[in-house]
Formats: structure tokens, sequence, C-alpha cells
């Protein structure tokens, strides 16, 4: 079908109503920005170690028992990661074990995962015992990223 | 039949108002910035309901990690993130391919703060993608309501939504493949626009990833010779413009990202990350991946990338119906396909690709079906707007509307627009639906609170590491991509975290501390080494001493004495970076009033 017509000009938008247009964007962003802020954020953690050594209102007792069921895996975990040749790897491996469990433990003790973590941290730096008496290794090997 | 043109079109009849209107709301930025907020807060309604939350994928954690780490430099203390303390005992930070600590999204972060920040940051990324995929289709010919096809195919395929179900949050930089290809096609003639598209490239970078530029660089260095062989085909003496373009893209790229790409070219070259590249994608996974609704999910998976069969079928009626427009985003698609099949025979595309040195590093080929659905959806909305002008000349012709502006035309027009309009949406919606259910269905998790420890190395956990910049603690325990030089006399234990090696030769006590500055006072009875629990690097000053590697541990020689020690984090190479970034984007603002001055003198002149 071949049609020769001539069509009307579609309505020119002069530059000046572009640039005023651009003024219904802006308020719809700073309505969003608006919506976004007052969403209550998380409350901050209170970490310090209150009263009678008491912090994230657990006891110091509580909080070592915490520590100490982590720590009782300790062998398990690494005779698991010694599959790896690399030492990094086994590492990582190890670590992976640590955190899963402490998240099975957050979720049976209903805490917050980051307050476990916590606890796990304060017992490596205060030097808490394992169940069997020792401490639990602090340090880490240099990184040697995988390449796959 | 006929395609309107201006030269076609009397400039003293025009059409009524009223049945220009979905056209008209279109080609004004506002509304159409409106319309592109609104669908990009209805798609990523998870986070504007709830910013406080993130993936639990664990890149996820990698991800917000650097993201808070980068924010607690600048927010908290005010620094530039040159050096990141909270991972693996300190790593460089602008350095690392990963970060994105100098991207725009930074800015809303300091205005909300991180996650709300973070969360405005994506919907803009998400309306600027829409945008672009919008003007590229109208680049390309489609009708300013077909042309929002494209902007929903692309900015809404299943792979920004993989983003987020894989914690990558680095891939947003895709959303800008439209901006830089437009730059690249328009750059051909004007070389403001080249230098637009290389701005794009750069804010690309700037985002971070190790993904997003090299991909678009690879299909750009592919789309070149089709470029230039089109533009050897009619007229020989033009052949060379493509690569001018390309030039300048990269050029301005560069230059306008080099407050990144300086430090991060240095971290390559001292410690090269090596990843080994997998090998082909069959057709079949990437039809999948574009084609199939399934809600199966995974990396690459089913669905990860859909864009659907009917935009296919359009797109390939465009090359039908308009193959001037619609074989060349045929041909386009079909090479991001080729590129996304990876090492399938040894003169694939990619193959070939990999074999340059700088790029033997690419992997995940499947990723090249971001483009691919840029290059569909563009083809539908070609063939859509073809439709929708076909259907106006059809009516028009039926109605005997032919020599002036009538009503018969504006019936013509009004019919013409509200059909294409309703065959849009459900082409529209079909992607736009599945791809947004699959957002609701991922999986979510809250972020750490935030915890204002003084700041320690921790041993730490990479598996969960947003939790320690967020408690103000580094993580020892860390994964790069880059085999960065870490210490092992790093510790997760220490009572203090500057300690001498031989206590019994005075005492220190830290004053005051921030990732790249920390004051001691230092009481020595005689010389003595100081270690600080961090990994050393050649950016590290001293006030007083010698500074030193103490097995990759940062150490400082001391003299006796009681003074104060001030440590400071400064590396020239970032600063060049800085120069050259704020200088080239002040000669572009400037090259750009020159060049918004003469086109408005042009359109003055009577």
């Amino acid at each position: 079908m071949a049609l020769r017509m001539i069509w009307p000009a579609p309505t020119r938008i002069p530059l000046g109503w572009q640039w005023l247009s651009l003024l219904l964007p802006l308020g719809v962003i700073v309505g969003l920005g608006l919506r976004l802020l007052f969403v209550p954020p998380p409350p901050p953690l209170d970490a310090r170690t209150i009263g009678n050594d008491t912090r994230f209102a657990l006891s110091l007792s509580d909080r070592k028992a915490i520590y100490a069921d982590i720590a009782s895996h300790d062998a398990e975990w690494r005779a698991l990661a010694s599959r790896f040749e690399d030492e990094w790897s086994r590492h990582d491996d190890y670590h992976i074990h640590v955190s899963r469990h402490i998240q099975t433990l957050a979720a049976m003790r209903k805490l917050q995962l980051q307050v476990v973590f916590l606890i796990y941290d304060e017992g490596l730096r205060r030097h808490w015992p394992d169940p069997k008496g020792r401490w639990l290794d602090a340090t880490w090997v240099p990184l040697r990223p995988r390449t796959h | 039949m006929n395609q309107e043109t201006p030269s076609q079109a009397p400039s003293e009849a025009t059409l009524p108002l009223a049945v220009q209107l979905p056209d008209l709301a279109m080609r004004l930025v506002g509304p159409r910035w409106v319309l592109w907020l609104a669908l990009a807060t209805w798609f990523l309604w998870p986070l504007v309901q709830n910013p406080y939350q993130i993936g639990t994928m664990h890149d996820a954690a990698y991800f917000l990690h650097h993201a808070e780490a980068a924010y607690r430099s600048w927010h908290d203390y005010g620094q530039l993130p040159v050096w990141n303390p909270y991972f693996c005992g300190g790593i460089p930070g602008l350095g690392n391919l990963q970060e994105s600590s100098v991207s725009p999204s930074i800015l809303p972060q300091l205005l909300l703060g991180l996650m709300p920040g973070m969360a405005l940051a994506l919907l803009l990324w998400f309306a600027v993608g829409l945008e672009g995929a919008w003007l590229y289709a109208r680049k390309w010919g489609a009708t300013p309501t077909s042309a929002v096809l494209a902007a929903i195919a692309f900015a809404f395929s299943g792979r920004f939504v993989a983003m987020f179900a894989d914690g990558q949050p680095a891939f947003v930089g895709f959303q800008l493949t439209p901006w830089v290809l437009l730059g690249f096609e328009l750059g051909m003639r004007q070389r403001w626009a080249a230098a637009g598209g290389g701005v794009a490239m750069a804010l690309i970078f700037l985002e971070g990833g190790a993904v997003a530029t090299p991909l678009l660089g690879v299909l750009m260095l592919w789309l070149l010779p089709l470029h230039v062989g089109a533009r050897a085909l009619s007229n020989w003496r033009t052949a060379h413009k493509p690569l001018i373009s390309l030039l300048i893209i990269g050029a301005v790229a560069v230059l306008v990202s080099a407050v990144r790409l300086l430090p991060v070219v240095e971290s390559l070259l001292r410690w090269p990350r090596e990843w080994h590249a997998e090998g082909a994608v069959d057709f079949k996974m990437l039809w999948e991946m574009l084609m199939v609704k399934s809600s199966e999910g995974g990396y690459a998976g089913p669905g990860t990338a859909y864009v659907g069969i009917p935009m296919l079928v359009l797109s390939s009626y465009a090359a039908l119906r308009r193959p001037s427009k619609g074989l060349p985003l045929l041909l386009f698609a079909v090479l991001a396909v080729a590129l996304g099949m990876g090492d399938q025979r040894p003169w694939a595309p990619w193959a070939l690709t990999t074999k340059l040195p700088i790029l033997k590093n690419l992997r995940c080929s499947f990723r090249m079906t971001f483009f691919v659905t840029l290059f569909i959806g563009t083809g539908a909305a070609v063939a859509m707007g073809a439709l929708q002008r076909d259907l106006r000349a059809l009516l028009a012709w039926l109605l005997r509307a032919r020599d002036a502006a009538t009503w018969r035309h504006s019936l013509a027009w009004a019919l013409a627009g509200l059909a294409a309009l309703a065959a849009t949406l459900p082409f529209a919606a079909g992607p736009m639906r599945f791809n947004r259910a699959r957002m609701l269905e991922n999986t979510w998790e809250d972020v750490p609170r935030e915890a204002k420890l003084p700041f320690a190395q921790s041993l730490g956990n990479r598996w969960e590491a947003q939790m320690w910049p967020a408690s103000g603690l580094g993580s020892i325990g860390c994964f790069e991509e880059q085999p960065y030089p870490t210490s092992p006399l790093l510790r997760g234990d220490l009572a203090a975290e500057e300690y001498l090696v031989e206590p019994a030769a005075g005492t220190v006590v830290r004053r005051e501390w921030t990732p790249h500055r920390i004051e001691l006072a230092v009481d020595l009875k005689k010389a003595a080494v100081l270690r600080v629990n961090q990994n050393f690097h050649r950016g590290w000053r001293a006030s007083q001493g010698q500074i030193q590697s103490d097995d990759g541990l940062l150490a400082i020689a001391l003299p006796p004495g009681k003074y104060d020690l001030i440590l400071r984090h400064r590396d020239p190479v970032v600063w060049l970076g800085v120069a050259i970034s704020v200088t080239t984007l002040l000669v572009l603002a400037a090259l750009a009033g020159v060049q918004w001055r003469r086109r408005r003198a042009t359109f003055q002149q009577p």
C-alpha cells in the first residue's frame, strides 16, 4: 500500500517547558528520599560492658557458655577443613563452619547474629578457654585468593 | 507506506493537543522521569519498604562490608577512602577493583545515611537505565510511546533481578549501557556525544565491580567493525568515524575515572588478579535464561535474564518491516549472544577476546545477556513504532484524510496511538511482572546494627563480612580476588592495636584513631619498634622515626623520648588521579557550556 500523506506536525515543545517539567521528577526524588529517610533504622547496638560484667543483656557466664559452645567444635571443624591442601583454604573452610554454627546458635537462643559474633570476638580477645582449657587461635594466614 | 518526517509535516498545521497527549507526555522530560521513578519504585518495592536489609547470598555481605567501610571513612571521618583498614588487616580502598567508594551512589548515602542512600541510589540508577534505553530506542526510530518497550525490556530484565539475588549491587552500572552506546553511535556525527558516552563509561567504572566495564568494552570492540563496515559500504570516507568515536569515549572515560583508575591499575600491576575463565556456555542455556519463565533461578538458570519470546518476535518483525533499523539491532543481539556463548570454538568471539592479555581473566560470558535484552527490547520498540505508524496511515487512508490537518487526521492519530498503547502494555507487562515477582521472591536479612566500638582488628569472618565495620571492628579473616599482601603477624586478640615489640622500652597510648590518621602518645626510655596491627603499605607516613614492614605488618622504628606520633596514610597515586579527574570534569563542563551557547545562538538565528 503506497500512501502519500501529509501529516500535521507534532507540537514542538519549547525548551523552557522541558526545564520546568524537571521540577516534577525532582519533587518525586525528594519525596522518595524523605520516605526512605523516615523508615526507622535499627537501633544502635550497645556493645559496652556494664554493671556486673553484663553485655548485650547477658551475664558473663551466659556469654562464656555461648563462646564455649562455639569453641567446643574447634577440633572437629579443623579436621573437616584439613581436606584442603593450602592453609588459606583450610582457614576459610573453618570459618564457614564457625559462621554456620553461629547462625544456628543465634536462632536457637533468639539472639541477633551480630551479638553472637561479638561474643565470639570477646571470647577470643579475653582469652576465654575452650572446654579443654585452651585458647583459640586468633590469627589468620596471608591472603591467597582462589582462582576459580 | 509513508513514514512521517519533519520535512513532510507542514509547520502551520498541528494536531490538537488532546490527541497527542501520550506522545507529548513521553516527549516531556519531566513526566517521563516521573514514570521511570514510579516504575522503579514499584519494581524495587522491597528496598523502598525497608532499606535496612540485604540479600542473603554472601557476595551481598562482601559488598556491604566495602560500602560500610567506605561510608565510615567518608561520613564518620571526612576522609577519602584510600585505605580500608576493616578488611584483611588493611588493604587498598580506592585501588580495589571491587570498590565503589567514589561512585555517584555515595552522594545519596551521605545525605540520607548508608542504607537509605543506597536504596535511593539504586532507584535512580534504574530510572537512568529506563531513560537511557528509551532514548536509545528513539535514536533507532521508535515512537515516544513504543520506546517504553525498550526501556522496560532492558532496565527490568532478569539480570538486574539476579543482581539482587546474587548480592552483586555493582552490576547496577550496566544500567548505563544505553547511554554509552548512544554516545558511541551519535559520536560518529557529533564528538560531544562521544564525550558524553565516555562520562557514562567512567561512571560505570566508578560504580565498581570487575564486570560491567570490561564486558561493555568488549561488546563495543566487536560492534566497531560492524559500524565501520556499514559506513564503508555507504560512504567509505566516513568509515573511520566509529573508531574516532570509540577513541573519544575511551579517552574521556580514562580521564574522568582517573581518581579510581590510577590506583586500580597500580594495584593490579602489583597484585595481579588471577581468575581462570570457565569454558563454553551452550545456546540452550542462554535461550532459557532469556526466554523461559521459570522460578528455578540460580546463578545463570532459566529466566535469570528474562525478556521473553513476544519481545523477540516483535524484534524480528522490525527486521522485516524496517530492515534499516531492525536488522542491525538483530545483528547486535546475535553478536551479544555469540559473545555470551563463551569459548564454544577457538575462533568464537569470546575465545578471541580473552586472548588479549588485559582481558584474559574475563569470565561468566553469560552476562552478555544484559546487552541482548537491550537490543531485543529496542528492536521490539522499533517494530511497535512501525505498527503504530502503519495503523495511523491505514486509518487516515480509510478516513480519507489526505491533504490538510482535519479532524480525520486527529482521529486516525488518536486511534493508532491508543491501539499502540494498548498493544505496548501487555508486551511490556510480561517481562516486567515476571521479573518483579522474582524480585519479591528474593530472601532478605536485616543489616547489622551500628555499634561504635573503638577500632580494633578482630579475627572476624568473611562469610558475614558486613558485621565488622558496622561494629567498628576490622575482620582479619577475608577474601579478595587479588592477592593483597597480608601479614601473618596480624592478631584478633590484642589488648592494644599499637604495641611495642619490647614492652619494657616504654609506653604507647592511642589518642585518636581514624582510617587514615592515627595519633599516639609515645614515651620511650630507649629506641624501640612500634607495631600497628595493620598491614604495611607504602602510603603510610610517620611524623617520627622510620616506617618499615615487619613481616608485612606496619611498624615504625622510633627514637627514645616523649612525643606525639602521628601516622598518616597518603597515596600520591590517588591524589594524582583526583587532580586528573577534577581537571577533566572542569574542562568538559566548560566545553559543554560553549556547545550550549553555540546551539542556542543557532536556534535563535531567524
